[in-house]
């Protein structure tokens, strides 16, 4: 019988303190959050890329060179021969298309945004969306999985708002190196929409970057587009001029 | 006061200019080339002559008789046909002087094949808008004087030439003209038949008083004439009254 | 000229006529025949015309629509977040004024099936109300008209051939053996059965074929028998609705219109303040307060009206933060395929019943509608839409129902405003074809143009004759004109009761083209025609035209005559 005198109660405080003060503190669904969306943050970004779109057995390989500041700014032009001269522009919130064969500058807005992008599995709208989710999302940890011999942390993300774009996200956190391994995204009903997997994961400058990863939309079948970067250099001084609608047109 | 006329040229007492061509000149262009057809043609027809203007072919004579029939303008001269100075009139008021005033007769009868033989005749009458008793009667009268009464409903392609050169003097005269031009009226009839045409406009130049103006190389219709007028080259060489 | 010289003129023109009755037979029998061709065109198309409406009235619009303002608008986007709320009161208020309604939302997606995927026009509806209105559901082909509280649906023929759903009209075999194999599941009498529907398919494609398609031996193509009973297609559907063949999915995206709580202060120096109306500026300055900490700028509008004034405001200015876009997708059965007259409800349409869409299990609606449908209660099939249902008539009945002015935001749209495009193109297809008629018809004219050179050339000597006895130029070309009056008219009058015998049978009996619009498919002929094809009278057209003619031969004969009254009359007389 454990009887509750002082010196048992101030025995069971000390350790309890003690298992406290030493135990790995389990991070909370939404420091886990915060991390993925600080994860990638650079102050400029370059590197070459590939985009290999996989759908209905066909297969299309499209290369391309990007230049990002922030998380508000990019840009990416297009080298193979069927796309060479496409140009892509986000600054301020909005995204800019330069078609060669229009030779026209096209801004992406509305019902447009909700298209694929090349061909892609990827529309305009996911490429330019990238608000914090810690502050759109409710997270809570759903438990553990292994992905691809990773150790996991499973987290289910229900949105703040009824107004948005994907109502529920579930996401797959490395809990090494908080890597994010995967996220799924859902519609309204519950129903599966899109998925990314990460492929590899490479250290730059000190910070881990998804440099070869695919998204599938769920909706086509048998389809999935893989991203791959390549030379990437980190912080390098961008000129302005980058970043321009007179950049698109030249 | 045309009556009044009429009978003193019939009684040879009065003498009226119903022509009157002063130096008449007429060029035509002919494959680029110009024609001189008339070089400077003086000549003066008073009412109630019979006369002929003869010459070869190429000589002018049918080209006088169109211009004073105002069928065609002339190039240089004055030509004044009864009364009114041609040169200075327009299309349609030439039109009208030929209506009112000219009668013609061609050698190819040119008749209206799809009217009748009265109809032919009277068509002149129509044009100037006489009315329809009117023309009923005169056209009878004319019928008569032509000897054609019988014929009046039959169309010009069943008719004999004779009988459709009679229709043209019929039609020629039913609006009483004060000049009736005949170009080689009988150069398609027969001997016989240009005779009996020729009594019969004789005889009607004498019962109207109409002046008759032909151009011909016929002989037969150059005796017939009271006057001859020779022409040569686009020029009178000579004139005579017999 | 007097009377008496008229007479002889026409005379002389009507003789001439009769002289050369071979001439005058062909050139009024080429005139005749341009007019008949002209009035049988134009009645046919106009017959056209009136079904297509008629198709557009009875099984896409009805008479009117209530809606807001805004979404007509832009209502070639499909706004579907311009909705409104409270319909029932309207449909209430008109119905006790003697008018049916239909409530309906409409909204864009895409539509999944097994076999593939397309694009869609959802329009939810009430399946009871769409009957009062609109008369494409007795058109169901194969199934049923889905029904309320479920999540079904019925879509175009198009659509489900496309997206293999349904019972399949032309399968190749192998198709056919598939779909066989799953839907009989081995029961032999229900495998011979399916296959006794079928048949080797014609493959020359028909008057209109394309492309004849190439014959591949064991993958021919079969199709479906065309005395196919109803019983037995019924029985055929149960077989393949028990397959998943009927599964699909609905991707659609829910556009909610919704002030931002918060705004980016990229997306508000770039985007909104550039885009905004001077005089919004300042409204939507004053709601919202910069938030240095955080670095966005946050609402702090309560007012629940103002905030619809900036919500208006940043809609006007076609700033994307106002319009959210949520992702859905929604699992649904096929239960019928509609072949209707009309090609609209016939293509990539889909229509499912508005309750269930109400909550998040489907596109959140609650309550709201895109539109009203509204109908006289006893109006004809046959007949449009008349004054009394004019969209002035409507909105004063729906106002004396309500016993209220209707909402600001609200009002009534006439069909016809509603497809002014539509009546655009309806006009270009008729010109096109009126433009080649006409042609037609100058080109005959040419015909008596040329027949009355040839009379002028032939009669040289007889107008020189008669210019001789005084007959001015302008008589000249009026006599003319007044024979090639004569021919035109002629040939007019014949052409007109010509075209009136071929209309009277168009007109009442028509001309069945299943089998040509069959091969087209059912949006070759570019109208919303039935398999029927009817004429109209088009009295206007048919004096006109024969009025146009004569007044048109006659015009013919100007030109040459005044060419011969220019040569000289020596010249004339001396023509051989």
């Amino acid at each position: 019988m454990f009887q509750i005198t002082k010196k048992n109660v101030s025995i069971s405080v000390l350790t309890l303190l003690i298992a406290v003060a030493t135990a790995t503190p389990a991070p909370t669904a939404e420091e886990l959050l915060r991390r993925v969306d600080n994860n990638e943050v650079y102050n400029t970004i370059e590197y070459e890329g590939e985009m290999i779109i996989e759908h209905n057995n066909r297969r299309f390989v499209k290369t391309m060179k990007a230049w990002g500041r922030g998380n508000t700014h990019s840009f990416i032009e297009f080298l193979n021969p069927e796309d060479r001269g496409t140009r892509y522009l986000r600054r301020d919130g909005r995204l800019f298309v330069f078609s060669p064969d229009m030779e026209d500058v096209m801004l992406i807005s509305g019902h447009m945004l909700r298209e694929s992008m090349m061909g892609s599995d990827m529309s305009y709208e996911d490429a330019i969306n990238n608000e914090p989710l810690a502050d759109r999302y409710d997270a809570v940890i759903a438990g553990s999985e292994t992905l691809n011999g990773r150790e996991a942390w499973v987290l289910d993300l229900t949105a703040r708002r009824r107004t948005e774009s994907y109502p529920k996200r579930k996401l797959w956190i490395d809990k090494e190196n908080g890597d994010l391994l995967r996220y799924e995204l859902f519609a309204l009903s519950g129903a599966r929409l899109k998925e990314f997997n990460l492929l590899r994961a490479e250290v730059i400058d000190g910070r881990r970057f998804p440099v070869e990863s695919e998204v599938r939309d769920l909706l086509r079948r048998n389809s999935k587009t893989t991203f791959i970067m390549r030379n990437v250099v980190l912080d390098k001084p961008l000129p302005d001029a980058i970043f321009s609608q007179r950049n698109l047109k030249r | 006061m045309r009556e009044i006329h009429r009978i003193l040229v019939i009684k040879g007492v009065y003498r009226m200019v119903v022509i009157k061509a002063e130096n008449v000149t007429k060029d035509y262009a002919l494959d680029g080339q110009v024609v001189n057809a008339l070089r400077g043609v003086s000549l003066e027809f008073g009412s109630g002559e019979f006369s002929a203007i003869a010459g070869p072919s190429g000589s002018g004579k049918s080209t006088f008789l169109h211009l004073a029939g105002c069928l065609d303008t002339i190039t240089g001269g004055t030509m004044t046909v009864d009364g009114a100075d041609a040169g200075k009139m327009s299309k349609q008021e030439l039109a009208l002087l030929r209506r009112n005033k000219i009668g013609f007769i061609f050698q190819a009868y040119n008749l209206i094949p799809v009217l009748s033989v009265e109809e032919n005749i009277s068509f002149p009458l129509t044009l100037l808008g006489i009315n329809k008793k009117e023309i009923k009667e005169r056209t009878a009268k004319v019928l008569k004087e032509v000897g054609l009464a019988d014929m009046a409903k039959r169309r010009p392609k069943e008719m004999s030439g004779g009988q459709q050169q009679r229709v043209a003097i019929a039609r020629a005269l039913i609006k009483k003209p004060a000049i009736i031009l005949a170009d080689e009226p009988t150069a398609n009839l027969d001997s016989t038949i240009g005779r009996e045409i020729l009594e019969l406009m004789v005889a009607l130049n004498k019962s109207e008083g109409t002046t008759f103006i032909f151009s011909t190389h016929d002989t037969m219709v150059m005796d017939y004439a009271r006057r001859l007028i020779r022409i040569r080259d686009g020029q009178i060489e000579s004139d005579v009254v017999k | 000229m007097s009377l008496n010289g008229i007479w002889e003129l026409k005379k002389i023109a009507l003789r001439n006529l009769a002289r050369h009755k071979v001439k005058t037979v062909l050139t009024s029998a080429a005139i005749m025949i341009s007019v008949a061709v002209y009035i049988f065109m134009s009645s046919w198309l106009g017959g056209m015309a009136v079904e297509s409406r008629r198709n557009i009235v009875n099984y896409d619009m009805s008479a009117a629509k209530l809606q807001t303002k805004l979404y007509f608008e832009r209502k070639d986007e499909l706004p579907s977040y311009e909705n409104f709320k409270n319909w029932e009161r309207y449909r209430d208020a008109l119905n006790r004024e003697g008018f049916n309604a239909a409530p309906r939302f409409v909204f864009n997606g895409t539509l999944f099936s097994n076999s593939g995927s397309a694009p869609m026009r959802f329009n939810a509806v009430d399946p009871a109300a769409e009957k009062s209105v609109l008369h494409y559901a007795s058109y169901v082909d194969f199934g049923r008209y889905p029904q309320n509280g479920m999540f079904e649906l019925a879509i175009g023929t198009t659509a489900a051939e496309k997206l293999r759903v349904g019972i399949p009209t032309r399968p190749r075999r192998l198709e056919l053996e598939e779909l066989i194999r799953q839907a009989a599941q081995s029961d032999t009498p229900n495998e011979e059965f399916i296959r006794s529907l079928y048949e080797t398919a014609n493959m020359s494609g028909g008057l209109f074929n394309v492309a004849a398609e190439t014959h591949i031996a064991g993958n021919e193509r079969m199709a479906l028998k065309r005395n196919v009973s109803r019983g037995d297609l019924d029985r055929l559907w149960e077989l393949i609705a028990a397959t998943d063949r009927n599964n699909v999915r609905i991707n659609a995206v829910i556009d909610i219109k919704a002030v931002p709580e918060t705004i980016r202060p990229t997306l508000w120096e770039g985007e909104l303040m550039t885009s905004l109306r001077e005089e919004d500026k300042e409204l939507v300055e004053a709601a919202y307060t910069y938030e240095e900490f955080i670095g966005v700028y946050l609402l702090t509008e309560e007012d629940e009206a103002r905030k619809d004034q900036i919500l208006s405001a940043m809609i006007r200015a076609g700033f994307r933060g106002a319009v959210r876009h949520v992702n859905q997708l929604v699992d649904a059965v096929v239960v019928g395929v509609i072949n209707s007259p009309d090609p609209v409800p016939n293509g990539n349409i889909g229509y499912i019943p508005i309750d269930v869409l109400q909550d998040e299990s489907g596109m959140m609606l609650e309550g709201a509608v895109t539109e009203l449908l509204i109908r006289r209660k006893d109006a004809p099939y046959t007949e449009l839409p008349g004054a009394d249902e004019s969209s002035k008539a409507i909105a004063a009945a729906l106002e004396r129902g309500l016993g209220e002015p209707l909402p600001d935001y609200l009002a009534v749209f006439f069909w016809m405003d509603y497809m002014k495009d539509y009546l655009g193109y309806e006009a270009l297809q008729t010109t096109a074809p009126q433009v080649l008629a006409a042609l037609l018809l100058f080109i005959s004219f040419l015909g008596i143009s040329n027949t009355i050179l040839l009379a002028v050339l032939e009669r040289t000597k007889e107008i020189g004759m008669m210019r001789a006895l005084g007959m001015t130029d302008r008589q000249m070309i009026t006599a003319y004109m007044l024979e090639a009056g004569f021919l035109g008219f002629i040939g007019s009058v014949l052409g007109m009761i010509l075209g009136c015998i071929v209309n009277y049978p168009m007109v009442e009996y028509g001309l069945n083209i299943s089998a040509m619009a069959d091969s087209l498919g059912n949006s070759g002929v570019g109208f919303r025609v039935t398999a029927i094809m009817r004429s109209v009278w088009n009295i206007p057209v048919i004096f006109g035209s024969g009025i146009t003619a004569t007044v048109l031969a006659s015009f013919m004969a100007y030109f040459p005559t005044r060419r011969a009254v220019k040569m000289p009359i020596t010249d004339s007389l001396r023509f051989e």
